[in-house]
């Protein structure tokens, strides 16, 4: 039996084609892939995010509890600001990758994935020992929404208007009060574009996926899905764990050490031998069938690594995406690497991750 | 879409209009509505022999691959190009503007009992 999302009824309602997601029954799509993913470049995206959990934590000692047990350094996280942090385990490998939401001096929410909620959970009470920390677990009982797009903030500043949102910079978050429960509303999301991410309880969070959707401020906004979620995250450049991201790689390999405190990064490095494997980015340079996981991926004769999450662009119809490398690559060098798409190789170049 | 009532079909959703020994091959409305938006077509070369039910192009929608099956045994005689630069007229017009290849038969009176009829085809492999 899958999970259902709280606003499960309104995607039926919209016409959604279900995926199974981690256990949860989520839309795919409610029409087009494309379409949707276009709409967030272009105007704005409503996405349901509720199947990733929702973990608070509190207390006294919370903020160093927290900052000993996830890879980003905490002290440079101000209230009322996110972060993207990781939770390792002892060889330096990546449990799951989350957003910590710093609400007010001594209270966080932990963003993880749906996939890694048990995984977060059962590890960090394993830690809490005699610190005066509190974990409430409340995934599955938020409504999460993500508001993405070019024309986000303007519809987002019609909405929650005791907010100030051309002074909530990209990471900022505020909680409001909400009729049944707070919200917080965060400059946050995964798409590459502007956005918003808010968070607060069931009924509150229904309530509030009609009013974005239903707007009177001559806004158009689109619901969309899992599909163009990944693609969208694709072409910005973001890792999905279980596909760039897993227990057998280090945040270093996986092309992530700048959301890694200092001190973790240093003892990360000089564990790291030189020829294990990483994630690059790539992007294919002819016109090419999209490339998949597990396409592999050559230099000259020899192969080198396979895909682990691609696509053809929607902006630019670029075959772009993700690749676990075992080899030492160069960046932009245009004639040494190929990749292999049923009978036929096609040039492709490492570059900087993210195209958009 | 009228026309598409006139069309035969075999179970792997391909759809075939004929005309003497010359066949005009497509996917059904019902396929492409499966596959979802389609971003990439790879079809056969002219001139190419193909077996009946011989893999022989592949249709790549967002989320995967499909193969394409020749429905009758013949020899390619023209491939839609337009379809290069725009696969998604298979979604928006899969009867007319979104055929994707003809086939000249080796046999003008090949069996085809393997293709149904528009009705069984919607009864037996759509609903």
């Amino acid at each position: 039996m899958s999970l259902l999302s709280p606003l499960n009824e309104q995607h039926k309602a919209l016409g959604a084609t279900f995926t199974d997601f981690s256990g949860w029954q989520m839309p795919l799509h409610y029409g087009s892939i494309l379409k949707e993913h276009l709409y967030v470049r272009n105007s704005i995206g409503l996405f349901d995010i509720s199947h990733m959990g929702a973990v608070f934590i509190s207390g006294r000692e919370s903020s160093v509890w927290l900052n000993q047990h996830l890879a980003n350094d905490l002290e440079s996280l101000a209230v009322e600001q996110a972060h993207y942090s990781f939770l390792l385990n002892e060889n330096g490998g990546v449990i799951d990758d989350l957003i910590v939401y710093r609400l007010a001096e001594d209270v966080y929410l932990v963003v993880p994935n749906a996939s890694g909620v048990d995984a977060v959970v059962d590890h960090l009470i394993g830690c809490i020992g005699e610190a005066d920390v509190r974990l409430g677990n409340r995934s599955g009982a938020v409504v999460s929404i993500a508001v993405q797009g070019k024309d986000a903030e303007a519809l987002m500043q019609g909405i929650f208007t005791e907010i100030d949102f051309s002074q909530l910079k990209k990471n900022d978050l505020k909680v409001v009060d909400g009729e049944s429960d707070s919200m917080v509303v965060a400059r946050t999301g995964y798409t590459g574009s502007d956005g918003f991410e808010v968070f607060t309880d069931i009924e509150e969070g229904r309530a509030l996926w009609d009013r974005l959707l239903n707007n009177d401020l001559g806004l158009e906004c689109h619901v969309c899905g899992l599909g163009s979620r990944d693609t969208l995250r694709i072409e910005a450049g973001y890792p999905l764990y279980g596909n760039e991201l897993n227990t057998s790689l280090t945040p270093i390999q996986a092309g992530l050490g700048f959301f890694v405190g200092a001190e973790l990064k240093q003892a990360l490095k000089e564990n790291l031998p030189t020829n294990l494997p990483k994630i690059a980015y790539f992007k294919i340079l002819e016109k090419a069938p999209p490339p998949r996981n597990g396409y592999e991926i050559f230099e000259g004769e020899h192969s080198i690594g396979k895909v682990t999450s691609g696509c053809l662009s929607p902006m630019t119809g670029d075959g772009i995406g993700f690749a676990l490398i075992n080899a030492k690559i160069a960046l932009n060098e245009s004639e040494k690497y190929t990749i292999f798409i049923r009978n036929r190789k096609y040039s492709l170049m490492f570059v900087k991750r993210g195209i958009i | 879409m009228s026309e598409s009532k006139n069309l035969k079909y075999a179970k792997t959703h391909e759809w075939v209009s004929k005309e003497g020994d010359l066949i005009t091959v497509g996917i059904s409305d019902h396929a492409q509505e499966l596959l979802g938006d389609i971003v990439f077509i790879e079809l056969p070369e002219i001139g190419r022999v193909v077996e009946n039910n011989e893999p022989m192009a592949v249709i790549e929608s967002v989320k995967a691959a499909s193969d394409i099956y020749a429905p009758l045994a013949g020899t390619i005689e023209a491939v839609n190009e337009a379809l290069e630069s725009e696969p998604t007229m298979v979604n928006s017009s899969p009867y007319e503007d979104g055929w994707l290849f003809k086939i000249r038969l080796s046999d003008a009176d090949v069996e085809d009992g393997h293709l149904v009829d528009h009705e069984t085809y919607q009864k037996d492999y759509v609903e």
